[in-house]
């Protein structure tokens, strides 16, 4: 691998970031004329809480922020911002800033999201391949079905049918099944110090809905295309000599199928990456998860435009980053990729 | 004729398809004797490769061994059980493949395909002692050591086509079975490469089964020659009877159908199109094309007739009888 092909794919992720930051900043701001600081201060007169002088918090709040002046001149002071590792204050939570919202949210969405899309994707990948050869087990050529009959549902349907099923009709479950939490990430009012066995219980036990949603909706679609590409492989020159050489059959599976099926898996699953992203969102919004999804969703909401860049930032830099390293890594597990680069 | 490897009895290879069924090889008997080079030829669909695949027990559904005994040894292969089998096949048995251009994993480099084999059929040795095992494989087949550290697309035809012979020949297997193993190949890397896989079959002594339908390579490599047509076998004799004194009309044809050197002879193929496999006619299956066809021939199937020649017409039937 050379250096000119390592810089050039470092250079397209840099020009991806930059094109997307630009363009969700203009978005929001062209699209509509909302004043989040003034709605805040209408919110808090009508409680009560703000009796007098509005207009002149408001005017505070725009002078120190910039918001003030023309868009493009905000648009190079967040620029030059965002490039010192700023990403403001959030408008509504002032005065939080917006890094310490998104370091606050990450770790629960990478935990849940990361873990429910790698899940589906081994779990997928597997079933499909296994589907594929010669010799599968009957009870996954049932259950296939079920899974691509779930896949064309969205995230968020599944969500309301596993809430309904789990716990709106508790009583269909057997007396020892536990009572599967609908919301949050963990029990509301208790306090953890350091993570204990309870606290980790507690955390996996409100984790089961929000990530059997994302689950069962994408194993079929794995499932699917792992299926297809293992057909292809299996009818390949390479694994009919393999046989022929008396290989073990486990070894012609991994390493001569699946390990060639695979490689345009990989591909969609970077792909995939910013469509599962977006889709997620809803599903931490439902089951209360606080996650980067509902942060975003609350930002929305409220108008909240440093809130939605910033977490639009990172989902960006997590998706180009995603692609970066497919096309990093690539060359190492396709050496015919390898001449090319 | 030294005792055979491989005795092959009423071989029935059967394709049970919707349309019905299709009988790809009906009724083949073959001997191959130790260290003997055999020759299979025949058109397309004649059941010559469905042979040497239903020799590696590798016929896939919806085809199935119908019938009969492949002996290996004394041993018959169709009763085998498929964890025994599997160690039959690359140790005992040999496959040298058509298509060697993607016959390799491309994602693994030479040396790990060729340990894969090593290590699949219980060779356990030291890092050094296998390292020394391929290096040898390799020289065998005309092949650099340093070839084991690359990878598949980055060798040339032939010389993947090498690779595949060490890979065959390094359990020193009895039967090596090579299904027109130059087709892909241009003439000069053909030559080469068939006289590599003679150098390797010498020199460890093991028969092979040639499947191929090119007559003049057939006539530089063979002992004897299999004239296969529409799933049996219809002439077997060595090779300087073959083209001597070929006594099947197909046979004949095929022959005559070889270019000329003279270059003043027009090209002649054999004309019409070998019986669909699913509804063989009864009597001989070569009698709708065969010039010298007779009243006998659309009725009734023609023994196989003789010892070390065998051919099945009724020509020589009828001239035993007169």
């Amino acid at each position: 691998m050379s250096i000119t092909y390592i810089g050039a794919r470092v250079g397209m992720f840099i020009l991806v970031v930059w094109l997307a930051t630009t363009v969700i900043f203009f978005l929001p701001r062209i699209a509509s004329d909302r004043n989040p600081v003034r709605e805040r201060m209408i919110m808090m007169a009508a409680t009560g809480n703000l009796s007098t002088g509005m207009e002149k918090v408001v005017a505070a709040y725009e002078r120190d922020y910039g918001l003030d002046q023309p868009l493009y001149l905000q648009y190079i002071r967040y620029l030059s911002s965002v490039l010192r590792g700023d990403l403001n204050v959030s408008l509504i939570r002032h005065p939080t800033t917006v890094m310490d919202l998104i370091q606050e949210r990450m770790p629960w969405t990478l935990g849940l999201v990361g873990f429910s899309i790698l899940v589906a994707f081994a779990l997928g990948s597997l079933s499909g391949a296994t589907l594929a050869w010669p010799g599968a087990p009957t009870w996954l050529k049932g259950v296939l079905p079920i899974f691509l009959t779930l896949s064309p549902i969205p995230y968020f349907m599944l969500a309301f049918f596993l809430i309904f099923i789990f716990a709106v009709r508790h009583e269909w479950q057997p007396e020892w099944w536990p009572m599967l939490p609908i919301a949050g990430a963990s029990k509301v009012g208790t306090i953890y110090d350091g993570w204990d066995l309870a606290r980790v219980w507690d955390v996996v036990r409100h984790s089961i809905l929000p990530a059997s949603s994302i689950i069962l909706s994408q194993v079929g679609f794995w499932a699917l295309g792992m299926r297809g590409m293992m057909i292809t492989t299996a009818g390949e020159d390479y694994v009919t000599l393999a046989q022929m050489r008396g290989l073990r059959p486990d070894r012609i599976f991994g390493q001569y199928g699946m390990r060639n099926a695979l490689l345009p898996q990989l591909t969609s699953l970077a792909l995939a990456m910013s469509l599962i992203v977006s889709g997620v969102i809803l599903v931490e919004y439902i089951f209360r998860y606080p996650g980067m999804g509902s942060l975003l969703f609350d930002a929305i909401a409220g108008f909240d435009y440093f809130v939605i860049y910033g977490v639009v930032l990172v989902l960006i830099i997590f998706v180009a980053t995603a692609t970066l390293v497919l096309d990093l890594v690539y060359p190492l597990i396709d050496p015919r990729v390898r001449r090319a680069a | 004729m030294a005792e055979p490897v491989l005795t092959i009895r009423d071989l029935r290879v059967y394709f049970n398809i919707r349309a019905g069924t299709v009988r790809a090889v009906d009724g083949v008997d073959l001997d191959i004797a130790e260290g003997e080079k055999l020759g299979l030829v025949g058109e397309s669909g004649s059941g010559k490769t469905t042979t040497a695949l239903a020799i590696m027990r590798m016929i896939k559904p919806p085809g199935e061994i119908a019938g009969g005994t492949i002996s290996l040894d004394g041993r018959d292969l169709v009763e085998l059980s498929e964890p025994e089998m599997r160690s039959v096949r690359g140790n005992d048995i040999a496959m040298v493949p058509q298509a060697a251009m993607n016959a390799l994993n491309p994602v693994r480099r030479v040396r790990d395909q060729m340990l894969d084999g090593l290590r699949d059929h219980g060779v356990n040795e030291s890092r050094n002692r296998m390292q020394d095992r391929l290096t040898t494989l390799m020289a065998q087949v005309g092949l650099n050591a340093n070839v084991l550290d690359l990878f598949p697309h980055e060798l040339s035809g032939g010389m993947k086509q090498r690779v595949t012979i060490a890979m065959a020949i390094c359990h020193n297997p009895r039967l090596i079975l090579a299904d027109e193993p130059t087709s892909a190949l241009d003439v000069v890397v053909q030559r080469q490469v068939m006289e590599t896989l003679e150098d390797v079959r010498s020199e460890i002594g093991a028969a092979v089964i040639l499947v191929g339908h090119d007559m003049g390579l057939m006539a530089q490599f063979a002992d004897r020659i299999g004239v296969m047509y529409a799933g049996k076998l219809v002439e077997l004799a060595t090779v300087e009877q073959i083209f001597a004194n070929p006594r099947h009309p197909y046979t004949r044809l095929l022959i005559s159908s070889l270019p000329d050197t003279d270059g003043k002879k027009r090209l002649q193929g054999i004309p019409g199109l070998p019986p669909s496999l699913l509804a063989v006619p009864p009597g001989c299956p070569f009698m709708p094309r065969c010039p010298e066809a007779m009243d006998i021939c659309g009725v009734q199937v023609p023994e196989l007739i003789g010892d070390i020649d065998i051919v099945s017409c009724h020509l020589h039937t009828e001239a035993r009888v007169a």
